[in-house]
């Protein structure tokens, strides 16, 4: 262990390559997760509609994403549904794909509980005003829900944001790969993966106490 | 051939190779089991130091807890594989270093579970021991502990689905297990589509098993 032979400059002059590699992982997860977010509100509504046909794929397709570990999955869609179809991904999208499936499962059960915490008086109430079925989801039961939801998703985002850097082994340019990259080319092992892990825990901390505090908002009022 | 017959044979050769996955589920096994024991002893540790009344050491808990948690496995692997190899001039084995990974970023999850659940005891259990004369010690070891620990089990169990999950990355540093097993083949017979999906159906398998598990000790240590 020597703390001199270690040579910090071979990353503060490639800081805007870590910038770009971290706004990509924030991108992958962004969008990854609002695709998770309507995906899970769908599964959720199957899940509650109280018809099999409905419920039961639903339920399966939960299962079996909650039962594959996400390394597995972006394989899966990055190199197995590519051959499979005969065609081939951008690395970006496959890895979006896999964090949306991912999310998307843990979503739908967050939407489920959420929709099933609202009192059916709520319904009951604005059934006897003689609102609309469609009026009363968007106006009554949507806001409420996803109000409930808030906190939970946000730990899905972070979870999300995490996964992201999982892109790296199919060759999507975001931070770790930028790392491996200078590790591999200068043969800075540690200085590259410690600026990693520093900007990440950074950005991760940041994201978990926003949550956190969004969450103590929302339970005051 | 048709190409019905084609798509059958497919799946046949992919299937055929399930002695090899099963031969690195082996390795997914050893690296969850040894990460999981590690992580519940570390994680009670940390636990027990999060709840300590000195101010500088909760922090420092809180700090660990914080940091091991806000990383994906993936990076810890490279990190310490790679980076802290090199800085301490050793050659670590690629299993060693996916368990130490694997340790640390659970132990860390480990620990708010046990926290958790050492909150949930009634206090007034470890009142009434202290009240009867044991030592803080001893309350903590016969009467607050097994009730935490019953409290926490079905989370425990759940985390380390989580740990098998996660251990899937451990071919990056070339541990062969049976995610790695199934890209090698892969690579050979070109069935990736179908490769992956046996290994993905291998997974689901094993995890759904112990969620399941997770959720009867639910349901069972509630009522009783």
């Amino acid at each position: 262990m020597d703390f001199s032979s270690l040579d910090w400059s071979v990353v503060w002059s490639r800081w805007p390559l870590f910038l770009q590699g971290v706004g990509l992982d924030i991108y992958m997860a962004i969008v990854g997760f609002l695709l998770a977010c309507v995906v899970g509100l769908i599964l959720a509504q199957c899940r509650l509609s109280g018809s099999r046909l409905l419920s039961a794929p639903a339920f399966i397709f939960i299962q079996i994403v909650r039962g594959l570990p996400f390394y597995v999955l972006l394989l899966w869609m990055y190199f197995g549904v590519a051959a499979a179809m005969k065609l081939s991904f951008s690395p970006t999208a496959a890895a979006i794909a896999a964090l949306a499936v991912t999310g998307s499962g843990l979503t739908a059960e967050i939407f489920r509980g959420s929709f099933e915490a609202i009192d059916r008086g709520q319904i009951e109430a604005s059934r006897s005003l003689g609102m609309r079925w469609s009026s009363i989801y968007t106006d009554i039961l949507l806001p409420q829900a996803f109000r409930i939801a808030l906190p939970p998703l946000g730990n899905v985002f972070v979870f999300l944001l995490k996964a992201a850097t999982y892109a790296a082994v199919i060759a999507v340019p975001e931070i770790v790969y930028t790392a491996q990259d200078i590790s591999t080319t200068y043969f800075k092992p540690f200085e590259a993966f410690s600026a990693v892990a520093v900007i990440l825990v950074i950005l991760v901390i940041t994201f978990s106490l926003a949550v956190a505090s969004l969450e103590r908002s929302l339970k005051r009022c | 051939m048709n190409s019905v017959a084609i798509f059958g044979q497919h799946w046949v050769t992919a299937f055929e190779q399930l002695p090899s996955l099963l031969a690195g589920l082996q390795y997914t096994a050893i690296v969850s089991i040894s990460s999981f024991a590690i992580a519940l002893v570390a994680g009670l540790l940390v636990a027990l130091l999060r709840l300590s009344r000195v101010a500088w050491i909760r922090n420092v808990a809180f700090l660990y807890v914080q940091i091991f948690r806000s990383l994906s496995v993936y990076v810890y692997i490279l990190f310490i594989y790679f980076g802290v190899a090199a800085f301490m001039n050793v050659d670590l084995d690629p299993i060693g270093a996916a368990v130490i990974a694997l340790s640390l970023l659970n132990s860390a999850y480990i620990a708010e579970i046990f926290r958790s659940a050492i909150h949930t005891v009634d206090p007034g259990q470890r009142e009434a021991a202290l009240c009867l004369g044991m030592t803080k010690s001893k309350a903590f070891r016969d009467i607050l502990f097994p009730q935490a620990l019953r409290l926490a089990l079905p989370a425990l169990v759940s985390q380390f689905t989580v740990i098998i999950k996660d251990s899937s990355i451990v071919g990056v540093i070339g541990v062969a297990d049976t995610t790695y097993q199934a890209a090698q083949i892969a690579n050979v017979n070109y069935l990736q589509f179908e490769m992956f999906t046996v290994v993905g159906v291998i997974y689901i398998a094993v995890v759904l098993t112990l969620s399941h598990f997770a959720g009867y000790l639910e349901r069972h240590l509630r009522l009783s």
